[in-house]
């Protein structure tokens, strides 16, 4: 029995809050039952009689709004009235008159409110400085209140809250309940007769152009509300702060939405290769790998909408016949690449025109369907669109990613699968935390091998034929290929592979030719470097170069977002005060608990709605090399921190190759030896190994030396 | 022009509140009016 109650606690609880709630609906709200009641008999009366009528209904609430005129023509008197009042000159001078002397009362009261509080923030000062400058060495130690505090209220609160938050876990998995709890709710604030009047207003008042009727419906519903508003009451306030809460949050996620969508619109309309450029610190990786994730988007999409429209062009074939042969395959391996397809579909072709029956078709009926497709510009063969089919099919449900990078990319596309079509969720931004290991992916590791038409660095390199599509993001380009200056000297004929006999530029210049399915290049290739010049002439050329000019730092979604400015302040200053504490105390008193807890607060604050809604936008302009000017025409890029900072890279990237060579040093900075005083000794400068302070004691040693006689001496 | 902006938009908002104000004030207010 206790452990039948033990298992079910929560269901148990569930069942006693709906008990609990429904004694209190027949206790306090009775007349609801009345009121649900009449409406019905009401409404349902006046439709079996076609009336159309609406006259004002009975209520068995006794708190509800006063209305001080039950019909339209008293509420029409009184609206003439209020129209001439407004145009009345007297009632502005009275209102202005009303407006002043409330705001003289405000700015009173506030006067007041500042002289009363002026010696009690006096006291606090003094306290706090005289608490925590009593220096003591007792770690972590609690003072006798905290540990009286701790063990009679903390301690049993965080029990508590540990259970409540269990249990809204458990209610997350078991909605029901939350439904049964919110429909009783709603039946005890009138919400049921509310519904029906608004159905009933919708199909039967607007047909009917009559004031007073809508007069009475009003009054109806003003009746229907009237349970609720007049039981919270001043209370409705904290309602109506909900409820801006929840609006502002909604914009917010308006906004960012809308922030992803303008970023989508200028990505679609940029070319296949761009080349991102600007000084340290302008976010160019993170604007890189910002579009790498939005193109992957892009690219599913694209592949989604090629196979809608093939699905109109042969609207009568079976795609899930032929979704499940491919799926197989690329299940065996048969499948792993477009050209693989290729050979595929044609073999099913050859198959299909020897023998043409139904079974050899995907059992599509193609004498009763046809098998050509006339779109206004070509004939389409029905074998022809299959073929588009299954590449945009592959690239569609890839289970790997289609991000090539040489750093890592974490993406998070999720594949929703029921065993029919499979659908991609490509909201980056509606992702959960705990999910997150197991809806990752990274991006591919690049093997430039790949890249290379030319001479490869590993001879027969099993990869150096793998990329046929996919999206590439190449930091620090420039550092990769050079410019005609770092690659003096190298020479095509040259026995080394080397940047001007690999021939990466020309499979730069040709790459999107393996990638295009249906005129559409499912291929991007997205570079950045600080300098446009750092990459030689060629490859620049053939990349849009585009300059990031600046970035505006921390803009926010979030509308109304007012509490920014104390918050933040509030942060610091306690932050300075824990600090303070810290260094002249080592126990834990009530007074730091509180200080510990608040600022935990106000920077669980901070965090939920500058990492949900903050953003810098990226100010960019396309960059003519030829001219060397900025093409006037700004383009500013949404860096979400939801989508970008979400651990997606790591801008230390190359951390872990340094790491190595760190460890074997045996020394640190400590133990680097530091100047004597302001002026260093000759012994300090030598330690620089500096070739100016060379040169100088060269000079120094030999006066004045002529050019010819340092050559000469330089011979000898 | 951003400044400029913001401001009209603060000025804005004050009017709004000042005539929504005086609507709600003009229907509840039966003090004394002199007809003029």
């Amino acid at each position: 029995m206790f452990k039948f109650f033990k298992r079910n606690k929560f269901q148990i609880v569930s069942i006693l809050i709906i008990l609990v709630l429904s004694a209190l609906l027949l206790i306090y709200f009775h007349p609801v039952f009345k009121s649900f009641y009449n409406t019905l008999k009401f409404n349902f009366n006046s439709l079996v009689k076609k009336d159309f009528v609406y006259t004002k209904k009975e209520y068995y609430f006794n708190d509800k709004i006063v209305f001080n005129y039950d019909n339209f023509d008293g509420f029409k008197d009184r609206f003439n009235i209020y129209i001439d009042n407004i145009f009345n000159k007297n009632y502005f001078k009275s209102y202005i008159e009303f407006i002043l002397l409330e705001l003289l009362e405000l700015l009173l009261n506030i006067f007041n409110l500042i002289l009363l509080i002026i010696p009690f923030i006096i006291l606090i000062k003094v306290y706090i400085n005289l608490h925590i400058t009593k220096e003591n060495n007792d770690y972590d130690k609690d003072s006798m209140y905290f540990k009286n505090f701790k063990k009679y209220i903390y301690h049993p609160y965080l029990k508590v809250k540990n259970k409540i938050i269990d249990y809204i876990n458990w209610l997350e998995n078991h909605k029901y309940n939350i439904y049964i709890l919110i429909t009783i709710l709603i039946f005890i604030f009138n919400g049921f007769s509310l519904v029906i009047d608004l159905i009933r207003g919708y199909f039967f008042l607007f047909s009917v152009p009559d004031v007073s009727v809508w007069f009475n419906w009003f009054y109806n519903i003003i009746m229907d509300v009237s349970p609720f508003i007049c039981y919270f009451n001043y209370k409705l306030i904290f309602l109506l702060i909900l409820l801006f809460l929840l609006v502002r949050y909604k914009i917010a996620l308006k906004r960012r939405k809308n922030g992803e969508r303008k970023n989508v619109e200028y990505l679609e309309k940029q070319s296949i290769v761009d080349f991102y450029t600007g000084s340290m610190g302008t976010f160019k990786t993170a604007t890189i790998t910002d579009m790498t994730l939005s193109y992957n988007v892009i690219f599913k999409n694209k592949a989604l909408e090629l196979l809608s429209n093939n699905m109109n062009k042969f609207k009568d074939f079976s795609f899930i016949n032929f979704e499940n042969d491919l799926k197989e395959k690329i299940k065996n391996h048969q499948i792993y690449n477009l050209a693989t397809i290729d050979d595929y579909i044609k073999n099913k072709r050859l198959i299909f025109e020897s023998n043409q029956i139904k079974d050899n078709c995907y059992n599509y009926d193609f004498e009763r369907y046809g098998l050509y497709y006339n779109d206004r510009l070509n004939i389409y063969y029905l074998w022809d669109m299959l073929l588009n089919y299954a590449k945009e099919y592959f690239i569609y449900v890839m289970s790997s990613s289609m991000l090539i990078s040489n750093y890592s990319i974490r993406e998070d596309l999720i594949k929703k699968d029921k065993g029919n079509f499979i659908l991609i969720d490509d909201d980056l931004f509606n992702r959960k935390l705990k999910d997150r290991k197991e809806n990752s992916r990274y991006s591919h590791i690049l093997d430039y091998d790949m890249l290379r038409i030319g001479r490869k660095i590993i001879k027969d390199n099993i990869n150096e034929n793998i990329y046929e599509f996919g999206i590439l993001s190449l930091t620090e380009i420039g550092k990769e290929r050079g410019n005609k200056f770092d690659l003096a000297g190298q020479k095509k004929n040259d026995e080394i592979t080397n940047q001007t006999n690999d021939l990466f530029n020309h499979w730069l210049k040709l790459c999107r030719h393996t990638a295009t399915i249906e005129n559409y290049p499912f291929c991007k290739v997205l570079m950045d470097d600080q300098r446009a010049m750092s990459l030689g002439a060629d490859v620049r050329d053939l990349a849009e170069v585009i300059k990031i000019n600046k970035s505006i730092k921390n803009k926010c979604y979030m509308p109304f977002y007012f509490e920014k400015g104390l918050f933040h302040w509030m942060n610091k200053k306690l932050n300075e005060l824990m600090i303070d504490y810290r260094y002249y105390r080592g126990d834990n008193t009530m007074f730091y608990f509180l200080i510990k807890n608040i600022n935990a607060l106000i920077y669980r604050h901070i965090l939920n709605v500058e990492n949900e809604f903050n953003y810098h936008l990226i100010v960019f302009n396309k960059y003519d090399i030829s001219d060397n000017i900025d093409i006037k025409e700004n383009f500013k890029y949404h860096l979400s921190f939801k989508k970008i900072f979400a651990s997606r890279y790591a801008t230390d990237c190359y951390n872990d190759y340094f790491k190595p060579l760190k460890l074997k040093s045996s020394i640190g900075l400590n133990d680097l030896s530091s100047y004597e005083k302001v002026y260093a000794t000759t012994d300090e400068f030598h330690k620089q190994n500096s070739y100016f302070i060379n040169e100088l004691e060269r000079l120094g040693k030999n006066d004045f030396i002529p050019v010819d006689k340092d050559n000469k001496k330089k011979k000898e | 022009m951003k400044t400029f902006i913001k401001i009209f938009k603060i000025i804005v908002f004050i009017i709004a509140i000042f005539i929504i104000g005086y609507l709600i004030y003009s229907w509840y207010y039966k003090g004394d009016v002199i007809n003029v």
